[in-house]
């Protein structure tokens, strides 16, 4: 049991290294694209176990590990710390360390999920809606978006979220309303309708389920975290495709300045002890890196290559861990 | 305000790739997966310097954790000279498939006698052995069946006797550090049945 955990961990983290290494060697820059090696990285590490058992049992023997294997994790149990092999250590500290991951996110996302954003205080009649409503149907043949419900909260902090995995809506508060001008509010709709055209709150869920499969995991956390800010860069290249960069940088930094913001175009406050304040200062300076991107980087175009990548990739990350027992 | 064209966009705007394009590719993956490989075996290799031992081998506690990893019997020499030590000091499998029981000398720290087998090999992994250079290598007989015996010299210069045969399903091994009498003595009374 604590073998094969320790085989999954391993596997993640040299998927997310070999990914992570690819995009920058091949300065991968268009958001499809990033996201398919992504996701290699993230499910790649689940199948291939099984595959490779499947295919090829002779693996699991022990003249596999000692003379083809790259790296076989059972030679580290034969250091041993207070009787314990060091690759159970390892794998009992970072399996602490994913769980700890996942419940960082999955705790929020269920409190949201239970206790619900959309349905029970929406307004029904509010002299913004009409316009609203106006704006939405305009903007969604932009980004080629399907049609969206729209809930209007009554709530003086910022609450602007796509949800809805079958019948996608538009969430957004009066304290959005009151902080972004016309056009702010213009790139924060096509921004939301983007996540809507290309389903993302469904790959929301599935990352969800995925996660909680490899909860164990840190790296599969840490790469599912970065698939939902690939979304989001996905999602803030729509916008600049329609040409609202500058108008969407400054939403950004408004929505990241106010106080209990509930958005994905803004990262949440969290004040209080030292490692809280690390991780929000951290995120302010992603949301900065996040502006800076949209101001100054001009749409991503298309190398051409994408499936190609994905596919050599995959190839090589199969034959890489095939030698990782 | 005028709504921009739909989606100028990043669909519109793919180009073609060009052959640099895709031997940068090629090589780029290549040179991550040489990367990779390198640092995992490095890292594979990690505890097994630490141990002083070649890479892939275990080092076990017991006779009969050898007979687990190999699922055979490992002889033990019913002829033992009174100068060696027992337990082994060493016991080293490698690959589920080669196993060396190691022996000192009672009152010293050097090991003069080492037992070993492949199973289904026609030779026991050098991963289990000392390293050593052959002197020499003459044609012999071990319990009733062709073998060879060796002159040796480790790398410390000392003079071993080695003797090999093989049975339908292993490779036995013997060396010692002693007389080529002593050896044969040992090789002869290497026995699994009185275990």
């Amino acid at each position: 049991m604590l073998d094969t955990l320790g085989l999954l961990i391993l596997y993640g983290c040299v998927a997310a290294c070999l990914v992570e290494a690819l995009l920058r060697i091949w300065r991968v820059r268009d958001p499809g694209e990033r996201l398919a090696l992504r996701g290699l990285s993230l499910v790649a590490p689940l199948l291939l176990p099984g595959v490779f058992y499947v295919l090829a049992p002779a693996r699991s023997a022990d003249a596999f590990g000692s003379t083809r294997a790259l790296f076989a994790g059972d030679h580290w149990n034969q250091l041993a710390v207070g009787g314990v092999g060091v690759a159970s250590l390892a794998t009992v500290a970072l399996a602490v360390a994913g769980a700890l991951l996942y419940l960082r996110d999955a705790v929020p996302f269920l409190g949201d999920t239970v206790g619900g954003l959309a349905d029970h205080d929406a307004i029904e009649t509010h002299p913004a809606l009409g316009p609203l409503r106006q704006l939405l149907d305009q903007l969604t043949p932009l980004v080629l978006a399907p049609p969206m419900a729209l809930v209007l909260l009554d709530r003086a902090w910022p609450v602007l979220l796509c949800s809805g995995v079958d019948r996608p809506t538009l969430v957004i508060s009066t304290g959005t309303l009151d902080r972004l001008d016309h056009d702010q509010l213009r790139a924060a709709l096509t921004h939301e309708l983007a996540h809507a055209a290309r389903r993302d709150p469904l790959t929301s869920w599935l990352l969800m389920v995925v996660r909680t499969l490899a909860w164990f995991s840190p790296a599969t956390q840490v790469v599912a975290r970065q698939i939902v800010q690939e979304l989001e860069y996905r999602a803030d290249v729509a916008v600049a495709g329609v040409g609202d960069s500058l108008a969407l940088g400054r939403t950004i930094a408004a929505l990241a300045d106010a106080p209990d913001t509930q958005s994905d175009l803004a990262a949440p406050r969290t004040p209080g002890a030292l490692w809280r304040r690390m991780m929000a200062r951290a995120e302010r300076a992603a949301i900065g890196d996040r502006c800076e991107g949209v101001l100054t980087q001009p749409v991503p175009m298309r190398s051409g290559l994408g499936p190609l990548r994905v596919g050599l990739a995959g190839l090589g990350l199969a034959l890489l861990l095939f030698f990782v027992v | 305000m005028t709504a921009a064209p739909a989606h100028p966009t990043v669909e519109a705007s793919a180009t073609r790739p060009t052959a640099i394009a895709w031997l940068r590719t090629v090589l780029g993956l290549a040179a991550v997966l040489v990367v990779a490989a390198g640092a995992l075996r490095t890292i594979d290799a990690v505890p097994t310097l630490a141990m002083g031992v070649a890479r892939g081998v275990r080092r076990v506690d017991s006779l009969a954790a050898i007979e687990r990893y190999t699922t055979q019997r490992m002889p033990v020499p019913m002829y033992f000279p009174d100068t060696l030590g027992w337990p082994p000091s060493d016991l080293l499998v490698f690959g589920g498939s080669s196993a060396s029981m190691w022996f000192r000398q009672r009152h010293s720290r050097e090991t003069w006698l080492i037992v070993a087998m492949g199973v289904g090999q026609d030779r026991v992994a050098p991963e289990v052995l000392p390293s050593v250079t052959s002197l020499q290598t003459e044609p012999t007989s071990v319990r009733s069946v062709p073998g060879t015996v060796d002159r040796l010299r480790d790398a410390d210069g000392v003079t071993w006797y080695q003797l090999v045969w093989r049975s339908p399903h292993a490779t036995w091994l013997v060396r010692y550090r002693g007389t080529l009498d002593d050896a044969m003595l040992i090789a002869n009374s290497l026995d699994q049945r009185g275990r």
